[in-house]
This record gives C-alpha cells, structure tokens and sequence, in this order.
C-alpha cells in the first residue's frame, strides 16, 4: 500500500509539474493585468493545433516545433489584447470576461471548422516509451512535460526580476498610473504580456497533444484546472503556480486512484469550488513572483 | 409609487433617477400593457397560420428567449456572471426524463418538478458559489457544471451516455401543445423578470451589482437576494429544459449539459442587451435567426454570433437594445 501510495505521489508530482506549465500564461495576464483569460484554455489548444499542422508539414518533433509554434503565438496574441482587450481592461472587470468568452467561443468554433470534432494528438517516440525511476515505470513524456514545466517556471521567474522587461511588467502591474508617469508604456507591456504568456502557453499546449489529446471543446477543462493551480498558488503568484500545480496533480490521481479514473475531471472541478471557498487568496502570497 | 421605492433598507438614491419621469413613464406603461396584451393574443392565435416548420422554429424560438431571460436576471441584473447555467438546462431535461420513467407522476406535475429539482440544485450551487464575487464566481460556476456533465456521463441510474428516452405513453405532444408551453413559460419568464426588477427586490438586486460593499452597507442581504435571483433563473431554465426534453424525446448527457446551451443565453443576453427585459428577445431573434440560416454549414453560425458578441461589447456594451434607443455608449457598471 505504502508503494502504491508513493507511486500516487510520484505521478501527480510528475502531473503536476505539467500543470504548472499549462497555468503559467495564465498566472502571467492576471498577475500583471488582473484579467481572467477565460480563452487561456483555446490558447493552449491552439498551440497544440498549431504544431499538429508543423509537425505535418516539415515532419519537425513537436517538440523542436515550438521554435516555430511559439512565436506564431506570440504575434497572433498581441494585436488581441493590443487592439480589443486593452479598451476593455480600462472599462471596468465584466466586459473583458464577456469578451474573452466570445474569444474563446470562436476559436473552439475555428477549431471544428478546420480540425473536425475528432481528437487528434501529436505523436514523437517518448509518448510511448517509459522510464523507471525506481519506485514505478512512468511515460518518458510525463518526465519531460515535469521537467520543462519547472524549468517555465523557473525561467519566467528569473526573466521577471532580472531584465528590464520584467521590471517594467511589475512596474505595470504594481501601479499602473505610476509607471505611465514613469514613462513605461502600458497598454505595450499589457500586449508584451499577453503575447509573452501565450508564447508561454505554447510549451504547454504541445505537451497535453503529447501527454494527452486535443479536441475543439478541451480547452475548457484546461481552462479551470489551469485556474483550479493558480487558485491555489494564489492568483499571479509564479512560483505558487508551481505549488498548486503539484498539489492538484497529486489530489487527481489519489482521487483517480481511489474514486475512479472516469472521476478526474469531477475530482478536479470540485477541488477547484472547495479551495475557491475555503482560500481564495491561495497558498502563498498575492503578488507577481 | 416612488414610496414604495425607498426602504428603511437605503434604496433611496434611486429616488433621484425615478422621480423625474413619473408621469412619462406612466403613459408609457399604459401603451406598454396594451402591446403585451395585443402580443399575448398574437401568440395565442398565430399557430393557426403557422406551418409544422413554423411551431418548431417558434419552439426553440421562445425556449432561447426563455433561458437568455432567465441568465440575464442573475447576469445581467445580477451582475453574477453565470458559466454554469447549462448545468440547469440538463438537470430539466433528465429531472423529467426519471420523474415520467420511474413515477406515476402525470406530465404537467412532472415539468413543474423538474424546475423545482433544477431549482434545489442551484440552492446547493449557490451556498459555495455566491459568496464568490465576479470572475471567481463565473469560473466556479463553469466548474460546477462541467463537473456536472462529469457526472452524469458515468451515472449508470441514468444509463451513462447511452442516455433516456422518455415514455411514449405519457410524453407524447403535438407540436401545437410545444408550442404553446414554450409560448406560456416565455410569457412567464418576462412577466417573473418584469415584476421582480421593476420592484424593490430589483432595485436591490442592482444595487448588489453595481457595489456589492456599499449595499451591504446599506443593509441589504446581498447573499440573499443574489440566491433568490440563483434560484428563479434556475427555475425558469429547468423548466425549458423539461420542454428540451419533451420535444427531443431522447436525451443524453452531452447534448442536454452542452456547455453550448450557456454560450448561447450569454451571447443572446449581451447582444441584446444585458439588464433589458427587450433584449434576449432581440438576441435570441439574432442568435437563432443566424443559427437558422446557417444551419447547412455546421458551427458558422456560432462563430458569427462569437463575433457579433465581441464587437457588441466593444462597441456598444449596452447591446442593441440601448444602442437603438440612443444610450449604446452606455457602460453598464458592474460588481467588483
């Protein structure tokens, strides 16, 4: 039991660590903006697509496809928050979340359109392969997908506190009418931030078609186990991601273990409503890293 | 009657923005029964000129202008910014499905029941959800109906995927008779909606949105009165869920919670017009007006309406309702 246990342990640690990295752009745009991407979801899943299609065309591992995947990201996401969600965020909390919706309706929509409602996933050598790290086998790929998420993490932290970029984005998030006076241009950095945690999301994107699958309508669970992981690592907070990422890692497959593996998403969803009630202000602190 | 709109509670701000147009508004509420009344008859009477093709699209027609009423009392009104709703669509539409297979209950019971069931469920919903305030509670709530549909598609008291299909017997409706239920519940639902905002509960209810702090302040309930907008919105979406059902017959999980259901009362409600009793009529004529033309091309028409919701909330937040009558540039205000 006590293995069995561990093991339990040891897969949502390696879970989790994939789910810090699918939550980083979301951390990231309400960390600076306190805005809620409810499309942060389709972004992953469009990443996914995206390196469906490199991978189709130029035969490149997914992986190595997100030299290409990424930036695509990056510049497809920042005319978006530039051009339409900016105006918004000024206005008030509620029109950006309506808007975020319609995009996100859109692009699950887009997604039918070209994809198909069938699941597709992306496929390289390590999805199938399995490593043994003592106590039980693992998939290579829930090793990989642990290790970049921390790596994200970690990166993103350091890119914060040590460039000018990262001063800025605080800055702009701290007092955003202070830094305006300051000369930082803040509807350029909300964009920058945007694109940077789409740019980000594309990492984990391509590691749920690697670890799992995608559909046109996933993004949503996607969407509230990314929240469920900042909830709980305290909204904006970049290495309270990576907590609540373990911590919800760990909690599904405990609960898959014990409740049943039909139940993850249920188990997931209601940890999410309990911790929204019991600590919305998260495990850690408040604040950008 | 601006008497009975200043309560011991504090209401009495509202005082300065009702008083002024009196005995214009009063007109204008005479004229206003008198086209309630002449639509009421046009509802009544129009079957007899409406084909089989025109009882189904005026089915599905007051259904959409039933649930976008309902969202729009909590969410618009509300300001409580529902993704959970297709969770009451759903619970309608099985709630009948197991009152007419497993009871001896008879049809009509049966559809009242559903909204009640939808309406507990929601309560339940609520204790957690409604202490949560704007994205929180909008996230929450998609959590909830997402697990939800997790449920029900492992239930096997309900057959899983597989889903119900409801008894012959007892469930058996001509078109005409759809038509005049989903006719009478969107009757109802506006005649609920009307009375209940027009009055002190919704003077209340909108004093919640726009500073949830200061309402308190003011001695209002904010918890009980946002359950009590919860829970009638529930109500009336059971109810067009049982009618879901019994126009479909056969029900299954995925189709009766489709998160496509909440997408739809949203983008209805804010193209039309959030807080408007006019405006999810006007854009359930829009939404499903585009779904109809588009009906050969899959998902276009949800794209279209996707971007139809984008430009109405960047452009004219107040949607078209007020954007006709001249205040499109008007931002409603929100709870924070």
């Amino acid at each position: 039991l006590l293995t069995a246990n561990l093991s339990h342990v040891l897969d949502g640690f390696l879970l989790g660590g994939l789910y810090a990295g699918v939550a980083l752009g979301l951390t990231l745009v309400f960390g600076v903006m306190r805005l809620v991407n409810l499309a942060h979801g389709e972004v992953l899943i469009a990443a996914a697509y995206l390196a469906f299609v490199v991978v189709g065309y130029i035969h490149l591992d997914p992986l190595l496809s997100l030299v290409i995947v990424a930036p695509v990201m990056f510049v497809l996401a920042y005319p978006v928050q530039r051009y339409l969600l900016n105006p918004l965020v000024h206005s008030g909390l509620e029109a950006p979340l309506v808007a975020t919706f319609g995009i996100s309706v859109i692009a699950q929509t887009v997604f039918v359109l070209v994809f198909g409602a069938n699941p597709k996933s992306l496929e390289a050598a390590y999805t199938l392969t399995g490593i043994n790290l003592g106590i039980e086998k693992v998939r290579t790929i829930f090793v990989i997908a642990a290790a970049l998420g921390l790596l994200l993490v970690a990166a993103t932290h350091f890119g914060l506190t040590r460039f000018r970029f990262g001063k800025a984005l605080r800055a702009a998030a701290e007092d955003p009418v202070a830094a305006a006076a300051l000369g930082v241009d803040v509807d350029h950095v909300y964009a920058l931030t945007f694109a940077l945690a789409a740019g980000l999301s594309s990492f984990g994107g391509v590691l749920i078609g690697l670890a799992f699958s995608m559909d046109p309508t996933a993004g949503l669970a996607w969407l509230l186990r990314g929240f469920t992981v900042i909830v709980l690592g305290g909204m904006g907070s970049i290495w309270g991601s990576f907590l609540g990422g373990i911590i919800t890692g760990i909690a599904e497959e405990f609960g898959a273990a014990y409740v049943g593996p039909q139940y993850r998403d249920l188990i997931v969803f209601s940890l999410l409503v309990v911790v929204l009630v019991v600590r919305p202000g998260g495990l850690l602190g408040r604040k950008v890293t | 009657v601006s008497q009975d709109l200043i309560t011991p509670e504090g209401a009495g701000i509202l005082e300065v923005e009702e008083a002024p147009s009196a005995p214009a508004g009063r007109r204008l509420l005479w004229l206003r029964w008198l086209l309630a009344v002449l639509a009421v008859a046009v509802l009544v009477i129009a079957p007899r000129f409406l084909s089989l093709y025109g009882l189904t699209v005026a089915f599905s027609l007051f259904n959409y202008a039933t649930i976008a009423q309902a969202w729009n009392l909590i969410g618009g009104y509300g300001g409580q910014f529902s993704l959970g709703h297709a969770l009451f669509v759903g619970v309608g539409s099985y709630s009948l499905a197991v009152l007419l297979l497993h009871t001896a209950a008879p049809l009509w019971l049966s559809i009242l029941l559903s909204g009640l069931i939808a309406t507990v469920i929601a309560a339940v919903a609520a204790l957690p959800l409604l202490r949560l305030r704007s994205v929180y509670f909008a996230v929450g709530s998609l959590g909830i109906a997402l697990a939800g549909t997790s449920w029900m598609i492992n239930w096997t008291f309900t057959k899983q995927t597989e889903g119900l299909g409801l008894p012959t017997s007892k469930a058996t409706l001509d078109f005409g008779q759809l038509y005049y239920l989903a006719a009478a519940l969107v009757v109802a639902s506006t005649i609920t909606a009307a009375v209940l905002v027009r009055g002190r509960f919704g003077l209340r209810l909108m004093a919640i949105r726009d500073d949830e702090d200061a309402a308190a302040e003011l001695g209002v309930d904010a918890f009980r009165v946002k359950l009590a907008a919860f829970t009638i919105s529930a109500f009336f979406t059971g109810l067009a869920g049982a009618l879901v059902a019994l126009q479909k017959v056969q029900i299954e999980p995925v189709s009766a919670f489709s998160l496509n259901w909440t997408i739809n009362m949203i983008n209805m409600t804010v193209i039309g017009g959030l807080a408007t009793l006019s405006g999810p009529f006007v854009g359930a004529v829009i939404v499903y007006g585009i779904q109809q033309l588009l009906q050969s091309y899959g998902s276009l028409a949800t794209l279209i309406s996707g971007i139809l919701l984008i430009v109405i909330i960047s452009v004219a937040p107040g949607g078209l309702v007020r954007a006709v009558r001249g205040q499109g540039l008007r931002v409603i205000r929100f709870s924070r």
